[in-house]
């Protein structure tokens, strides 16, 4: 049967891409707006890209909120990615500070200044990459 | 036109992260070491340090900076480094180089120094170089590059 992941769509980011990308690997994904659609789905993505402050605004008006907290509360799994996976912390000092969803503990800070420019904008190589997907419960 | 209305990069950036914004500087000598940003492709003075300019980009929400040395631009004449030495050595931002690259070899020397990327047109438009020979001269000078 086919893995349903739901991809939050929170108004920024980009979506397209990352609603393509479960679907590569033979999961169902589809775009979930709201919480009452959470219910169907295995699997969250919160992706990224945007501002923290903005992207929780956009959590909070489009009634996401509490339907990733319910999910998280009830042990199914949810991927942040970028932004998305930062918002999974209780704030971020972006752009001054600002509260997120609270579910993974720690704070979202600036990188501290380095003879590399930040922040990224290219490619980098990973480091530390696990390969076990036992580690990965819904795979 | 940021240069016209400056708060358009710290709104920008207040929305989308400053990751996603890349403002363009397109400079003119205006003096012995200083350079002019110009703006409607560079037909317009702004009587602006672009250094200062360069900086307040940053401070507004920039996270990354596209330069492009008017006088060099198409010449194929190689990047002028004095120049971006200049504008984004004192930067902690991606600094990004355009205009002039001539030559593959040009393209593996923005590499090699700290810039984070160039843009590169003519050397492809008119067969100066292939993409496959640009990407083997990086690889070469141990220089990742997706293949």
């Amino acid at each position: 049967m086919l893995v349903r992941v739901g991809v939050i769509d929170y108004g920024l980011g980009n979506l397209k891409s990352i609603v393509n990308a479960p679907g590569a690997v033979g999961a169902c994904p589809s775009l979930v707006a709201h919480s009452d659609a959470m219910e169907a789905c295995a699997l969250l993505i919160v992706p990224g890209v945007g501002a923290f402050g903005e992207g929780m605004r956009g959590v909070r008006e489009r009634v996401v909120y509490e339907g990733i907290c319910r999910f998280v509360e009830r042990g199914r799994p949810v991927l942040g990615i970028c932004l998305g996976c930062q918002m999974l912390l209780p704030k971020s000092e972006e752009f001054g500070a600002a509260d997120g969803l609270d579910i993974i503990k720690g704070d979202v800070v600036r990188i501290p200044e380095s003879p590399e420019a930040i922040p990224n904008a290219g490619w980098k190589r990973l480091f530390n990459v696990s390969t076990d997907r036992s580690r990965l419960s819904f795979a | 036109m940021a240069i016209m209305d400056p708060a358009v990069i710290r709104d920008a950036a207040g929305i989308f992260g400053a990751q996603c914004v890349t403002v363009a500087l397109e400079v003119m000598p205006s003096g012995v070491g200083t350079w002019e940003p110009l703006v409607d492709c560079g037909r317009q003075h702004t009587w602006l340090d672009a250094e200062t300019w360069a900086h307040l980009s940053v401070n507004l929400g920039a996270g990354e900076l596209l330069m492009t040395s008017i006088q060099s631009e198409g010449t194929k004449q190689d990047f002028d480094f004095t120049l971006a030495d200049r504008l984004l050595g004192n930067i902690k931002v991606p600094g990004l180089l355009h205009g002039s690259a001539g030559r593959s070899v040009d393209i593996v020397e923005v590499a090699s120094r700290s810039y984070s990327g160039e843009v590169i047109a003519s050397i492809l438009h008119y067969g100066l170089a292939t993409k496959a020979e640009i990407k083997e001269k990086l690889l070469k000078a141990n220089i990742e590059v997706r293949t």
